[in-house]
């Protein structure tokens, strides 16, 4: 639990409002502001930013009551909002259902009070608090997550249609329409697979075993031989190299990712050089090559998933390499750095941190 | 292929905001404006405008930036733009509402062509007085029909 609250309370009662700020000063370090009407509450929350972590609401108020008051807020401030512990003299079932309805954590009698009801009580509605934020951040990602998805699906596809259509109008040009639209159905393939293997590098149980760098990066390397011979690219490999703990498949996964984007995006013959030196405990491999490089701007962000950066080349990719290398070396406890510049060539520098 | 051959792809899709006129449809000549930061797109796009009956005079632009310096510029005013949505430098909205701002560019009629075609960006661009939406491929001859008789339907 974090170290101080910030706590809102309203009540209109001195005595109980003592009470009150009696137990939560012995409970937490905590700073009170207190309001005896639910009017001037209101409108204070309305002018402030004040972030409360926690809200004590009297329901028997003066003017406008506890439920007016909760009904208001809840449609200026929305889910998730501060936990509200409501306190009341009446008890009841029917009051009960009708404050959880309006989204209040807790509710205590005020004959109950004691140190020990409020603990448990704040405890439970903080907790519940951020459960209820994380779920809500989550459900953001995923449905950007979805959006970007369906825009990068509906691209290759439209362009599909479009070449059926063309093929049926200009059946002279039939042969290059359908070179076309293979290249966007195998595209489509690729993009589905890399999604799939994104999508369960989180879940899966990782596989701790021994793996030789070394075997690892000249694996990769050779599970690039067709783009490589096609580029007719030139990659060398120096240093000294280690083992580390992790699964084998991935950080070839990790590997080949990079060294393909160095291949591929290259205006002119790919020189790729990986350099790999052991440094105290960190092994330390560096990826340099002389491509396109990326622009100061776009660093940031190329880890995200389908971030694609416009290049003159045309080229583009699944937007999905660099995410999976990111999952990949998290995984690991390895760390990614990136040097690149427009023009310039890019250099990647992974780091693992070695446990002997 | 018989003649009586339906060739079935997904159901066109476009929606008409205005009338449109274009001064040298008679001649069947058409000069037009294409904004797509897709070269490919723009090439298919070309490809499948080669199929109508009118002969379009195409430029194009793969940077919207570019575009609006052109429109800027230029003696020769494109008479129709078909303008993407999904570009990364400058978006297609805030590129629509350049166009518009820009007395040289606003009285041109600009058409949306894009894949993201749903309720929020019809709205969106029709408020922003575009004249028409497209879905990405675009229907040849729902455009045709559209540019020669003026109307939808």
């Amino acid at each position: 639990m974090q170290k101080h609250f910030k706590i809102l309370i309203i009540e209109d009662s001195v005595d109980d409002l003592e009470l009150y700020r009696r137990i939560l000063q012995k409970l937490f370090s905590c700073s009170i502001t207190h309001f005896s009407s639910a009017t001037v509450a209101f409108d204070n929350i309305i002018k402030g930013s004040e972030h409360y972590d926690i809200m004590f609401l009297d329901y028997n108020l003066p003017g406008l009551s506890g439920m007016d008051f909760l009904k208001k807020f809840n449609q200026l401030v929305g889910e998730p909002h501060w936990p509200i512990i409501v306190l009341t003299g009446q008890g009841g079932e029917k009051t009960a259902v009708t404050f959880m309805q309006l989204g209040v954590y807790d509710y205590i009698q005020k004959s109950d009070i004691s140190i020990e009801v409020i603990s448990n009580s704040v405890e439970r509605a903080i907790t519940q608090y951020n459960r209820k934020k994380i779920e809500k951040e989550k459900q953001k990602e995923l449905l950007l997550f979805a959006h970007t998805l369906a825009h990068d699906l509906k691209n290759p596809i439209a362009r599909i249609a479009a070449f059926c259509k063309l093929s049926f109008r200009k059946p002279e040009n039939q042969a290059v329409y359908l070179e076309h639209i293979a290249e966007n159905a195998s595209y489509l393939t690729q993009f589905i697979d890399q999604l799939l293997s994104y999508a369960e590098y989180g879940r899966k149980n990782p596989i701790q075993e021994e793996v030789d760098l070394s075997c690892v990066v000249s694996r990769a390397i050779s599970n690039l031989d067709v783009p490589i011979a096609q580029s007719n690219a030139k990659i060398e490999m120096q240093g000294e190299f280690s083992t580390v703990i992790g699964c084998k498949i991935s950080l070839i996964q990790l590997f080949q990712n990079i060294i393909a984007n160095s291949v591929k995006y290259c205006a002119t013959k790919p020189v790729i050089s990986i350099q790999s030196t052991i440094d105290c405990n960190k092994h330390i491999i560096s990826i340099k090559d002389n491509g396109i490089g990326i622009p100061q701007g776009s660093i940031d962000s190329i880890f995200k998933p389908f971030m694609r950066i416009k290049n003159n080349l045309d080229k583009e990719g699944t937007g999905l390499g660099l995410a999976l290398v990111k999952i990949i070396a998290n995984q690991h406890n390895a760390e990614l750095k990136v040097e690149s510049s427009e023009g310039g060539g890019t250099k990647f520098d992974i780091t693992f941190a070695l446990t002997n | 292929m018989p003649s009586t051959y339906r060739l079935q792809t997904n159901a066109s899709e476009y929606h008409v905001f205005r009338e449109i006129d274009i001064p040298s449809i008679r001649q069947k000549k058409i000069s037009l404006m294409i904004i797509d930061d897709d070269r490919r797109d723009i090439a298919i796009t070309t490809e499948l405008l080669s199929l109508s009956c009118f002969r379009f005079n195409i430029v194009a632009y793969t940077n919207p930036t570019e575009a609006m310096e052109y429109l800027g510029s230029t003696e020769f005013l494109p008479e129709l733009i078909l303008l993407d949505l999904t570009m990364p430098s400058l978006n297609g909205k805030l590129t629509l509402e350049k166009i518009k701002g820009l007395a040289q560019s606003r009285a041109i009629p600009v058409i949306i062509h894009s894949s993201m075609y749903n309720m929020d960006n019809i709205i969106h661009t029709s408020r922003l007085e575009a004249h028409a939406f497209f879905k990405k491929p675009l229907d040849i001859d729902a455009f045709e029909d559209y540019i020669l008789h003026g109307i939808h339907g």
